[in-house]
């Protein structure tokens, strides 16, 4: 069968008169249920269909209050009766039959009660109770056994009691399948679904139904006029005007769309209800101070992209699952707030965002402020950017002790060390601190091309001779530990740290990214001219962890040293952050990431912070991240994590937000120094909403332009450079004069500089 | 006494003979204008029809409306019509399609245009009524920056 749709169709119109009530059908279990169960099994890639479609034509109030009269006079004329059927032998002989009566009206026999004269009254008179015999038996009749007539004129007026909202209804149903029975077979489920309303009155098709065959309407003259009314939506059913009408109370399971009270789950649902947008969202059309969030609609109903303010913006968290969208909203964010003329810095966990996001930075007012580091699978000639985490270049000595703290931190956090290796910290604080003492030496030897990197830790920590070298040449607060304490400690607390330091070792460009003594990034600088920084660390298999952490670190870093902006009167120019995977700084000290949320918004640095399984992130960061944000964010997330978001998203169950969709978030902001309501966006991908900046062709330029203005190089030359560094070093030590030993004289300028 | 109380009509018949020609022509154009108004009526219903406003109503996970809540939802599907205003019975009905789409059963609600307002705002606490577009989502708009520099102008 190659594609053709068979198609079943039938009206359905009520079998008796419409006075006569359907049965009340309960909403719980949901009629509705049936149907859905009748959709599921739809083969939806053969274009299989249904549809069952309920046209109401609302009948007003004074049509029924006639209706309802008429019907009294109608049980009224009958007389006493029981459910419609005239009861003999009640009220004396009993009524006569009809043409009798009349005549006995015409011929102006007596009857109770009347008045007047003419045709219409005497009719009257002697169908109501005018007997044969005259008033008298009427008068016993009344009086003897007869009925009470409420109840007869009750039943007569069936559903249409004072009260009621009735409609003209117009049933059809129409199912297409790839073969005629099966067209057929999901009809009869469907029209056998609406037995459930079945009482004193019931659904029945039209058209020819008492053959197998049981076509309903598809015969050839009533198919047009189904299909004109199925398309177009025209009110014109097949059923006589005396059966058309039904009350709300009948249709009640249908005037509402599925409830929870079936057991189906092929229900197209929303997922929970989300309050409309605040209207003080502004609408985002490229003006640079706001930042986008994504499309909202609104209370009236219209959907506009809309974002916050950036000045509002200090610091958001972000939670959910991985896949929902989390980084193509950063990437939409990023491309503003670089058109905008703000810094940015971008870590991509999976490394493709920014080779997604770098077309729509070739314009000439972003294209030389960008900063791209990719440390994926490259090959001898591939060019990189390096960094050295330890080195003193252009700084001074105070800041030794924050360069221990973020590097160790880093390592702490990326290993999981938590409070519970205070051996491995004690080293590496110790170790990591008289190699940047001894870095700083040697760039004020003016030789900042032999600075150690974090390699030279293993080299320091394994390598005794020169250890020793190393230690006679710097002062004596450095020399304390290694005397005193070193020599105590078990090998496997040094393995505990060396180990750290060969997952570093493990990949290529790692190898090459941290270990040359200069690089080209320096995030401070950074921040300092408002660069655009793209950083993929990923590929690198273990170490992934390892150097987010180190950069993160280094971040938070560059943005405290900006203190010395602040001391001076200058105010920091605004520098967006946005991280994925937060657990990979939750491994430092208790209370220090709350440290660093709360400060950093001093200096002009804006976090946007992402992270799926915020359960797994100790209290404490997961506190501070709830306590400082002025963005929320949730999307896909399990039960638990959920439920401590939703208790910041006031009105928000923890099943809406599990039930959310993809690429769809519940956010609450801070709009002009208060907090919203939560509300639902709808992130926009990004070659949508850019799509007139989008130009590929001009990426290789920008790579060039990168490699001049990050002096990247190829990973062959810098590792040549590296394998030599050990002896190097040791080799500029021993032509300089060592230093005393115990005193500590880093200010006395050496002799002959080579 | 019946043929005493009969009207006069064969007084009548006899004045209709005589004006024949008069009543006929009355009764044509009467005829005429009639149908042309009926035919005008009826083409109102078809441009009605074919501009109706349909959005979809989807029921959120705990969706659990009383008796009592559907039947006060009621008189609202009732007024929809009438804030139309004055349309052909033909077009005047609201539409509720129970229809399947990818397997998932789905609830749309059409009614007449003028009374698209109306039918935005959601009929019961627990749904969430999206109108349906094109695509069933509004449109993305694209941003230009200001800043962009002139050489990004590109045939598109």
């Amino acid at each position: 069968m190659s594609g053709r749709l068979y198609v079943a169709r039938a009206e359905l119109v009520l079998a008796r008169r419409d006075q006569r009530p359907l049965r009340e059908v309960a909403l719980e279990p949901d009629p509705l249920g049936m149907i859905a169960a009748a959709c599921a099994a739809l083969d939806t890639a053969a274009g299989e269909q249904v549809d069952v479609v309920l046209d109401l034509l609302p009948v007003p109030g004074s049509a029924v209050v006639r209706r309802r009269r008429r019907l009294i006079r109608k049980g009224a004329r009958r007389g006493p009766s029981l459910f419609g059927t005239p009861i003999p032998g009640a009220g004396g002989r009993g009524r006569p039959g009809g043409l009798d009566a009349i005549r006995a009206g015409v011929t102006g026999a007596p009857g109770a009660g009347v008045r007047g004269t003419g045709w219409g009254s005497a009719i009257r008179a002697g169908v109501a109770g005018g007997s044969l015999a005259g008033g008298a038996s009427t008068g016993r009749g009344q009086a003897s056994g007869r009925l009470t007539p409420r109840q007869d004129l009750e039943w007569e007026v069936g559903k249409y009691t004072p009260g009621q909202t009735v409609f003209a209804v117009q049933v059809l149903i129409r199912t297409a399948a790839s073969h005629p029975s099966r067209a057929r077979a999901l009809l009869q489920q469907l029209v056998a679904a609406c037995d459930a309303w079945t009482g004193e009155n019931w659904w029945r098709p039209v058209g020819p139904r008492r053959t197998r065959w049981a076509p309903y309407s598809n015969v050839w003259w009533r198919r047009r006029s189904f299909d004109l009314r199925m398309e177009r939506g025209d009110f014109a059913p097949a059923a006589p005007p005396w059966r058309r009408w039904v009350t709300a109370d009948e249709l009640a399971p249908l005037l509402k769309p599925p409830t929870v009270h079936t057991t189906a789950s092929n229900i197209a649902r929303c997922g929970g209800v989300v309050p409309a947008a605040p209207a003080a969202l502004p609408t985002y059309t490229g003006q640079p101070d706001v930042v986008p969030l994504g499309l909202v609609t609104g209370g009236d109903g219209r959907t506009r992209l809309a974002g916050v303010w950036a000045r509002d913006l200090l610091f958001a968290a972000m939670f959910g699952k991985a896949g929902y969208g989390k980084t193509e909203l950063g990437l939409v964010q990023l491309v503003a707030r670089a058109f905008a003329g703000d810094g940015c810095w971008f870590l991509d966990p999976h490394g493709a965002a920014v080779a997604r996001v770098l077309p729509y930075l070739t314009d000439p007012a972003v294209a030389e402020r960008v900063w791209e580091i990719r440390l994926g699978t490259p090959r001898m000639d591939t060019r990189i950017a390096t960094w050295n985490p330890l080195s003193m270049e252009g700084r001074p000595i105070e800041e030794v002790q924050s360069v221990v703290g973020a590097v160790v931190g880093a390592i702490a956090s990326a290993q999981g060390w938590g409070e519970s290796a205070p051996r491995a910290r004690t080293i590496l604080s110790n170790a990591v601190r008289t190699l940047a003492h001894l870095a700083w030496q040697m760039c004020r030897d003016g030789r900042p091309d032999l600075q150690p990197t974090l390699f030279q830790l293993r080299t320091l920590l394994t390598d005794e001779d020169w250890r020793e070298t190393v230690l006679a040449h710097l002062p004596g607060e450095v020399l304390t530990f290694w005397r005193t304490a070193f020599p105590s400690y078990t090998p496997d607390a040094i393995t505990t740290v060396t180990n750290a330091v060969d997952r570093l070792d493990a990949s290529l460009s790692l190898r090459a990214f941290l270990g040359a003594p200069q690089g080209g990034y320096d995030v401070r600088r950074a921040m300092d001219e408002g660069r655009i920084v793209l950083l993929a660390p990923s590929g690198t298999g273990e170490a992934d962890r390892m150097v987010a952490s180190l950069l993160i670190f280094d971040l938070f870093r560059a943005g405290l040293s900006r203190q010395d902006l602040l001391d001076v009167g200058k105010t920091p120019r605004t520098f967006w952050a946005w991280m994925d995977e937060l657990t990979a700084i939750d491994g430092a000290s208790r209370g220090y990431v709350a440290a660093i949320l709360e400060q950093l918004r001093k200096y002009g640095v804006r976090l946007l912070a992402m992270t799926q399984m915020a359960m797994r992130l100790s209290e404490s960061t997961r506190y501070a991240l709830m306590n400082n944000q002025s963005l929320l964010s949730g999307t896909g997330a399990d039960h638990d994590e959920a439920v401590y978001v939703t208790r910041r998203l006031p009105g928000i169950s923890p099943e809406t937000l599990m039930g959310v969709d993809r690429y769809e978030y519940v956010m609450s902001a801070v709009i002009h120094g208060r907090r919203s309501a939560p509300f639902r966006v709808r992130g926009v991908p990004i070659d949508q909403v850019y799509a007139d900046h989008h130009n590929p062709v001009a990426v290789p330029e920008l790579q060039r332009r990168i490699d001049a203005t990050l002096g990247r190089r190829p990973i062959g030359d810098i590792l040549a450079a590296q394998s030599s560094l050990d002896g190097d070093i040791l080799a500029h030590l021993a032509r300089s004069r060592p230093a005393p030993g115990g005193d500590a004289e880093p200010g006395q300028p050496l002799e002959d500089p080579t | 006494m019946l043929v005493d109380q009969t009207p006069d009509i064969g007084g009548w018949l006899d004045a209709a003979v005589e004006a024949r020609w008069w009543l006929v022509a009355a009764g044509g154009l009467g005829a005429a204008a009639w149908s042309a108004g009926a035919v005008w009526w009826r083409r109102r219903a078809a441009r009605v029809l074919r501009s109706r406003h349909v959005v979809q109503v989807l029921p959120s996970q705990t969706f659990d409306p009383s008796r009592d809540e559907v039947l006060s939802a009621a008189p609202r599907l009732h007024r929809l019509p009438q804030v139309a205003g004055l349309l052909p019975r033909r077009a005047r009905a609201v539409r509720i399609r129970m229809t399947s789409s990818a397997g998932l059963l789905e609830y749309h609600l059409h009614a007449p245009r003028d009374a698209a307002h109306v039918l935005d705002m959601p009929l019961y606490q627990g749904v969430e009524v999206r109108p349906d577009g094109a695509d069933g989502y509004a449109q993305v708009p694209r941003i230009r920056f200001a800043t962009a520099g002139p050489s990004m102008e590109r045939a598109r």
